[in-house]
């Protein structure tokens, strides 16, 4: 066979297996079904699931999108503030709520009052309707329980900035991404500008160390590099069903203090959305008691304000006391913080 | 004008195919440019602030351009050491394996990070190690693949007769510092500015071992604002740096010696002084470390997985989803790449500018690029096409069709103007000369774009995420979800199912290229040696 | 015939052909030193480069003109390069094939049996290019651009690194094929003994001008 019989044979694999793919894709585009399409924040391994379900239950196919934590929270709400005049989902589902905001402020979302969310108290939903909340996770502190002894656990957000143990030993999250962002902001709110930035900088000149993620600080935490970590419930709940030496110290629940954030997961139904119907169903299922008794039973919310108050029981306690502040002026204080903490940390 | 493209200045083929690159490649950067624009003229007094980093943010540019340009140097340094050393072995096993070296530039640096964050835990080594080191020695050891095989690249452009004329004169190491790396400096000098923009862009790898880079401040921008048009001013000088490195490096890539000794040894191997055949051996020590690493740590946590298969098994779709973007996104950029390496090629204003236009897009932060893509693509008249997987095939292509034209450029660098000159003269048809003549002289260029350009669309995260159509995700996608899960296992399990679909690849690739070579030049047996 | 009026070529600021004009009929010789601009103006005339300015007529058609050129393929020329330029992916048969054109298969073969014989080249027929010495190369390549159908064949030191008995064999096979095929040599040389050997139009062209050569 010629040389160039050869290359023309490739080319001619090479084309077939173009125009295959190239007919694979135009797949991923509407088929003729029912369907709604989702955008969600809450981990895959939690959501899928559920989705699942919902699908089997309603015979509506769902299309979702599931974000990354790698992207730095600059994914999915950036891809809905883009795609805000010509929508592609009808639903976004997140596990917070700042961003909620932020997404009702740019006009992507539509008031939708599901009557699932009746008896959703506030401040667990927008007073307009444009989102809901159910359970949620808490803010808390990991603690590896073969490094520290009880008589050292923090029990106050501000012991990582001054208590007994040493700044080497604790690690937090990127206070600008995520849940940790919106923590910052909330202290932001609760404890005034000066002296939350004052007890971020006492980090800094700590030498707390800064890493990339919760599960990176439960991880941490857990593989007893670090004795004490700032993190998600689940994350936690999950290293201690792993079997890790590990403890979960609710913060500031004493009397006269501050409490610790509790961060609900949220549903919000997007401005225009193709298949309204559909997106409308689906908020309904996500906001149901059956639907956030499974989220606690699978370990992604460990406190519900509708479900007696409950909690999962790897946090040890039937009630967490939350920060006295709104959502509002939380997020009021959210850019000032991340650009604050941002000139503290990324240097 | 047009000796390479062997075309007419008014041939309508390849200005289509410059429209479309256009398109592709620079319509989402010019939608960025009109939203940050219309921005500025709302926030004027933002703009200078964002535009000029100042104080903390500028520490932190000189800091990230350090280590860039540490890893760089470093990775390229070394890369010449071990590339001399695996250029020379012409006989036996070795020499047809250090070719695998190819596979392991495709693999993403976040999973040698994973490994050695692994290793690290599982050796306890303690976590007050200097942020800055251990992102140096990780990001090295993730390019250093890519020096290694530019190292042996460089070995293999210098001519034998050039290194024979001077050995006569002086002794062998002599002539490797005064004849051989000045020759081989083109390939070099690639080497620095490609592994320079690849550290410079990346944040992955240095945030998860807590070292902040200018990279990240881009993200914290965005995320604190959520507007693109703060991102891409942030960006502009991260950009300005990167467009000067590698318009450096480029300077030396556009004087590369035009010749056809690709791949020829002296008839007798080099005799270097013990000091540097130990150097040499260090080097390759190095890579084989990283390497070691990587895969060991990968398979000894697959293999700890009590079900290692089954979240394969469960990511079959996003496989296959992956390896259809990949390979529509590198065969689709292949005729874009090519019409614009003809373009650079030439040594007038128009060829730097093309130059220039594809740096500019290379140095562009993956999100801002998914924004500009949605801001194009997503309107109501062409929806149904928005909405699918063309999306992400349009996001590959707009990152890496640069550097697939960059590839393509070497490549015709090193063709012989004068055969597509006689094809010119002598050809009955176009598509008859292309087929029999061009294609030919051109195919391991070619497949050296597609296989570098799928594997960089497979890895590709960024932008990805902005454009997937809803219900579909790959494997990036999915082993970056499981990271932050903690699904080590799975996460390793997924790595290895990455580097077997480069293998295969660049497997593909290698045996191609090597029968494109012994067609060229023969087994260089009749030279004295085993180019196998 | 070939006209070239006010033909010039530029490579930045240096002028490699300066407002060439001449009118030739049968066959031309260039003459000139190294870097006199020789080959730019066989270039030219191939149709492998745009001039700046002027035209090119080749039996009375313009073939180029100020930022045009028809493409080489149409304008019915052969061309030996200055370099043999055999593909390598080809052997010495398929080089030759190919420039041959669209004949039938036995004619294809009768043809190549002919040449390759007339240059006795027919022992290398499957060699590759790699496998050929600079002198077998060279005679491969102006086979090969005699196989080519043409009117014109433009030579660029055709007889360059080849021995004495082998010049002599190649310039009668050269001959042979003008008289066969009608055609008219444009013959690059800066050898006067070959040039002598010629007759036709004789150029000299020095630093970019072209003006006739008195022998």
């Amino acid at each position: 066979m010629q040389y160039h019989q050869i290359i023309l044979a490739v080319c001619g694999i090479l084309v077939v297996a173009l125009v295959i793919g190239a007919a694979g894709l135009f797949s991923g585009g509407p088929s003729g079904e029912r369907e709604v399409v989702v955008y969600t924040s809450v981990d895959q391994v939690y959501a899928e699931p559920i989705l699942q379900q919902f699908e089997e239950a309603s015979g509506i196919r769902v299309r979702a999108v599931y974000d990354v934590e790698a992207t730095k929270t600059t994914g999915l709400v950036n891809r809905l503030i883009a795609e805000k005049n010509n929508p592609v989902a009808d639903v976004f589902w997140n596990g917070e709520f700042m961003q909620m905001i932020l997404l009702k402020e740019k006009g992507v979302l539509a008031p939708y009052v599901s009557p699932e969310a009746a008896d959703i108290p506030y401040p667990y939903r927008d007073p307009a309707g444009y989102w809901a909340g159910i359970g949620g996770r808490a803010r808390i502190f990991l603690v590896n329980t073969d490094r520290l002894t009880p008589d050292r656990y923090p029990h106050s957000i501000v012991d990582l900035a001054g208590g007994n143990i040493s700044g080497e030993e604790i690690g937090i999250p990127y206070p600008i991404f995520g849940t940790s962002a919106t923590h910052a902001a909330a202290l932001y709110a609760v404890l005034g500008d000066e002296a939350a930035k004052s007890f971020y900088q006492e980090l800094k000149d700590r030498n707390v160390r800064v890493v990339d993620g919760n599960s990176v600080v439960r991880d941490l935490v857990a593989s007893g590099q670090l004795s004490v970590g700032l993190t998600d419930t689940d994350d936690a709940c999950g290293a201690i069903e792993k079997g890790a030496p590990v403890a979960i110290i609710i913060p500031d629940q004493g009397a006269g203090e501050i409490g610790t954030l509790i961060i609900p997961t949220t549903v919000a139904y997007i401005a225009s959305a193709p298949h309204p119907d559909e997106g409308e169903a689906l908020i309904d299922y996500l906001l149901s008691k059956e639907t956030e008794q499974q989220l606690m039973d699978i370990g992604w919310i460990q406190i519900s304000p509708r479900l007696n108050g409950s909690s999962a029981a790897c946090i040890g306690t039937d009630s967490i006391r939350g920060m006295a502040v709104t959502p509002e002026a939380m997020y009021a204080k959210l850019q000032q913080s991340k650009q604050e903490l941002t000139e503290v940390f990324v240097r | 004008m047009g000796r390479i493209l062997g075309l007419k200045s008014t041939d309508s083929g390849i200005y289509l195919l410059l429209s479309l690159f256009i398109v592709v490649v620079f319509g989402p950067i010019c939608a960025l440019i009109a939203i940050t624009i219309l921005y500025c003229t709302g926030n004027a007094a933002d703009v200078i602030a964002l535009l000029l980093p100042a104080g903390r943010r500028l520490d932190l540019l000189i800091s990230s351009v350090i280590l860039a340009g540490t890893v760089a140097v470093s990775a390229t340094g070394i890369g010449i050491l071990a590339g001399s050393l695996l250029w020379e072995i012409r006989t036996g096993v070795l020499s047809r394996l250090r070719w695998l070296v190819v596979v392991l530039v495709m693999v993403p640096a976040f999973l040698y990070a994973q490994a050695w964050i692994t290793l690290f835990a599982w050796l306890h080594v303690p976590g007050s190690l200097p942020a800055g080191l251990i992102s140096y020695w990780v990001q090295l050891g993730a390019f250093l693949p890519l020096g290694v095989v530019l190292g042996i690249l460089a070995m293999a452009s210098v001519d034998p007769v050039s290194i024979e004329a001077a050995r006569i004169i002086y002794p062998d190491i002599r002539v490797f510092w005064r004849i051989i790396l000045p020759i081989a400096s083109p390939a070099l000098g690639a080497s620095v500015g490609l592994i320079f923009l690849l550290s410079i862009t990346d944040y992955s790898v240095p945030s998860l071992f807590s070292l902040n880079v200018y990279a990240l401040e881009i993200f914290s921008e965005f995320s604190a604002s959520s507007e693109p048009a703060r991102a891409l001013l942030i960006a502009v000088p991260l950009l300005a740096v990167t467009m000067a490195v590698l318009f450096l490096a480029q300077g030396r890539m556009r004087n590369l010696m035009m010749g056809t000794s690709l791949f020829q040894y002296q008839a007798e191997p080099p005799v270097y002084p013990r000091w540097f055949v130990a150097l040499q051996h260090a080097a390759l020590g190095l890579l084989l470390l990283h390497s070691l690493v990587l895969v060991s740590v990968l398979v000894l946590q697959v293999a700890a997985m009590p079900e290692p298969v089954q979240p394969i098994l469960e990511a079959g779709s996003d496989i296959v989803t992956t390896f259809m973007i990949a390979l529509v996104a590198a065969l689709c950029s292949l005729p874009l790449a090519y019409s614009v390496a003809a373009r650079m090629s030439q040594p007038d204003r128009r060829g730097r500018i093309w130059w220039f236009l594809c740096i500019v897009q290379l140095a562009l932060p993956a999100p801002l690029v998914g924004i500009g893509l949605i801001a194009v693509w997503n309107h109501p008249t062409i929806s149904g096409f928005y909405g699918t997987l063309a999306m992400p095939v349009l996001a590959a292509m707009a990152r890496f069709t640069p550097i697939a034209a960059l590839i393509i450029l070497v490549q015709l660098r090193h063709c012989d103007p004068l055969l597509t000159d006689a094809a010119r003269v002598f050809q009955r048809s176009r598509i008859e000369s292309w087929i029999r003549i061009r294609l030919p002289l051109l195919a391991p260029g070619l497949l050296a774009a597609a296989c570098v350009t799928f594997a960089l669309s497979a890895g590709e995260l960024g932008a990805t995420l902005l454009v997937i159509p809803p219900g579909m995700e790959t494997v990036t996608i999915r082993i970056y979800n499981y990271l932050h899960y903690g699904s080590s296992g799975t996460v390793a399990g997924l790595g290895l199912v990455m580097m077997a679909l480069m293998l295969l690849v660049g497997g593909i690739a290698i045996a191609v290229v090597r029968g494109w070579v012994r067609l060229m030049w023969g087994r260089p047996a009749r030279r004295g040696g085993d180019l196998s | 015939m070939i006209e070239c009026n006010q033909l010039t070529k530029m490579y930045g600021s240096v002028v490699a052909v300066n407002a060439a004009t001449f009118k030739s009929r049968g066959d031309t010789v260039l003459l000139g030193p190294s870097g006199s601009g020789k080959t730019t103006l066989l270039r030219l005339i191939a149709g492998l480069e745009v001039p700046d300015s002027g035209t090119i007529l080749l039996d009375g058609t313009q073939v180029s003109g100020p930022g045009w050129a028809l493409e080489p393929h149409r304008r019915q020329i052969s061309c030996l390069f200055q370099t043999p330029a055999l593909w390598p992916h080809m052997t010495v048969s398929q080089n030759v094939l190919f420039a041959m054109g669209s004949l039938s298969e036995k004619a294809s073969a009768d043809r190549l049996d002919e040449l390759l014989g007339g240059a006795s080249l027919s022992h290398l027929a499957d060699r590759y290019p790699r496998e050929l010495s600079g002198g077998e190369a060279r005679r491969v390549a102006l086979v090969r651009a005699l196989a080519h159908s043409s009117r014109f064949l433009l030579l660029d030191e055709p007889l360059l690194n080849l021995n004495l008995e082998l010049k002599d064999r190649m310039f009668d096979l050269l001959m042979e094929w003008k008289q066969r095929m009608r055609a008219s040599l444009i013959y690059v040389t800066h050898d006067l003994e070959e040039a002598d050997q010629i007759a036709g139009t004789r150029l000299r062209i020095v630093e970019g001008r072209v003006s006739a050569d008195q022998p």
